[in-house]
């Protein structure tokens, strides 16, 4: 399944248990997210242990998106025997911070920068 | 006092006593106040008790989510952050790169492209316009004999100096072909064609100035000291807009007034500007020149008129050659050659030399009237007729 926009895509590869963010996300408001939350709260619960998350191809996220990124870390603490692996960007400079920060939600997340 | 004296002993109760005793306790139970509301204050403290815990998990659940909530807050003005930082790397990022942009870009020229008055698809227009062409006579030649060092540190002077003068007098530069210049002037919205085809020529004849001070500077520099620019300006409706592949594309101009431009170069004298009979007419007012025939051009299907540049009709205007300053004036070093010098070289130092013999006559004179004598100047010695 894809989510395109004009300057992004959200692909979840079901093969892989993968989920890779592409482009530029500048969605307004919380809202324009739901879809995207959506997908992510699908898959974890359609994988069987380990989801793994490419954000290393994100070059761009907002402030909401950041904000709908930390509410999935919350639902990921309420799935039981589920984990995410995320691996982010050290060249583009917003993923070391913000990607570190899911890891305060939850100590079910795990990041690697790349 | 009383005593007891006796305990224990059997009490012989029947069943109506029995009766009686229970009847008697229910009564009390019933009728007794104190007794049922303690039994009732217990059920509210155990309802109580029941509220309290109920409420402590819910204000428990509210500091989680508050702490969630919290760390939300956090996250989102840290990411903020980043981003802004971000963005302000990228914006002087960009303010570098455009300052580096403007070096290769004429000022009119960035102006468009940054104002976002020039895209891509911008639609090709019909202009009128004034387009020069000049061109280093024998540079070809000279590139096979100078060491490439020398031959970058003279054609880098030379195209800095050139672009220089056309960034000063507004013109765009279309481009640079080796050492040839291409330039066109009167692309501004609402530009008065007569004023910008002025400014072309004046800003031809400062650059042949150019080139004979860069002649000094590379004689003194042991590069060769006796190249001579050819000039060659047109008139004429052109085609402008971008041309050029969907990558790459040039902001130019083209048509056969181009090329009669070009051609014009090939047909001046080596330090000399030829022009053609349309920016003849648009020029004459301000500048003296001298007819050169009509010329069969390529790829122009009529002959046209020509036109060599002299010099200026204003005898007010700076001299090339002599700075005047208010104790008097400065001549420049003068190599002149009588085999290669322009009309325009001999123009300007007849005018200088004039300039100058004014001055010294000026000063003669007022230094003999100062005491007491007659002074009559030469006829020669006239202000200088142009």
């Amino acid at each position: 399944m894809t989510l395109k926009g004009d300057s992004y895509t959200v692909e979840y590869v079901k093969i892989n248990n993968l989920i890779v963010f592409r482009g530029v996300l500048r969605l307004q408001g919380r809202e324009h997210y739901q879809q995207i939350f959506d997908l992510l709260v699908n898959s974890i619960s359609d994988v069987e242990s380990v989801l793994a998350i490419d954000m290393s191809k994100l070059e761009f996220l907002n402030s909401s998106g950041i904000s709908s990124l930390c509410l999935f870390a919350i639902h990921l603490r309420d799935v039981p025997g589920k984990r995410v692996v995320i691996t982010g960007s050290n060249s583009i400079s917003w993923q070391a911070k913000s990607l570190s920060n899911l890891l305060k939600f939850t100590n079910k997340i795990q990041l690697t920068l790349i | 006092m009383s005593r007891c004296l006796y305990v224990g002993g059997a009490l012989v109760v029947d069943d109506a006593s029995l009766d009686k005793v229970r009847s008697s306790l229910d009564t009390l139970l019933q009728d007794n106040g104190p007794v049922r509301a303690i039994n009732d204050s217990a059920q509210r403290v155990e309802q109580l008790i029941k509220l309290t815990q109920s409420l402590v998990q819910a204000v428990d659940s509210t500091l989680r989510e508050l702490a969630d909530l919290r760390l939300i807050h956090e996250s989102t003005l840290e990411h903020a952050t980043e981003v802004e930082n971000e963005l302000e790397e990228k914006n002087a990022r960009i303010t570098e790169l455009t300052q580096k942009l403007r070096k290769y870009l004429p000022d009119a020229l960035y102006d468009r492209v940054m104002g976002g008055h020039l895209e891509a698809e911008s639609p090709h227009q019909r202009k009128r316009l004034t387009i020069l062409f000049s061109d280093i006579v024998g540079f070809t030649t000279l590139t096979d004999h100078l060491e490439p060092e020398m031959l970058s540190a003279l054609l880098n002077s030379y195209l800095d100096a050139m672009a220089g003068l056309v960034n000063k007098w507004g013109g765009v530069i279309d481009k640079f072909i080796g050492d040839a210049v291409m330039v066109f002037f009167g692309d501004k919205e609402g530009a008065d064609i007569q004023l910008e085809t002025e400014k072309c020529v004046l800003m031809a004849l400062e650059m042949q100035q150019q080139m004979s001070l860069l002649r000094h500077h590379w004689s003194e520099k042991g590069l060769p000291g006796d190249l001579r620019m050819r000039i060659g300006i047109n008139t004429g409706y052109c085609t402008l807009g971008n041309f050029g592949s969907e990558k790459r594309m040039d902001y130019t101009i083209i048509g056969g007034q181009v090329n009669a431009a070009s051609r014009l170069e090939h047909q001046a004298p080596p330090g000399g500007i030829l022009i053609s009979g349309s920016t003849y007419l648009l020029v004459k007012d301000k500048l003296e020149c001298l007819p050169r025939g009509s010329v069969a051009l390529k790829g122009i299907h009529h002959e046209v008129e020509t036109y060599e540049v002299i010099g200026q009709r204003d005898d007010n205007l700076p001299c090339a050659y002599l700075d005047e300053t208010e104790q008097g004036f400065q001549l420049r070093a003068v190599h002149f050659n009588r085999s290669t010098a322009s009309r325009i070289e001999c123009e300007e130092l007849r005018v200088a030399c004039l300039r100058a013999l004014q001055i010294i006559e000026a000063t003669v004179s007022d230094t003999e009237l100062a005491l007491g004598a007659v002074v009559d100047l030469p006829e020669r010695f006239d202000k200088p007729a142009r």
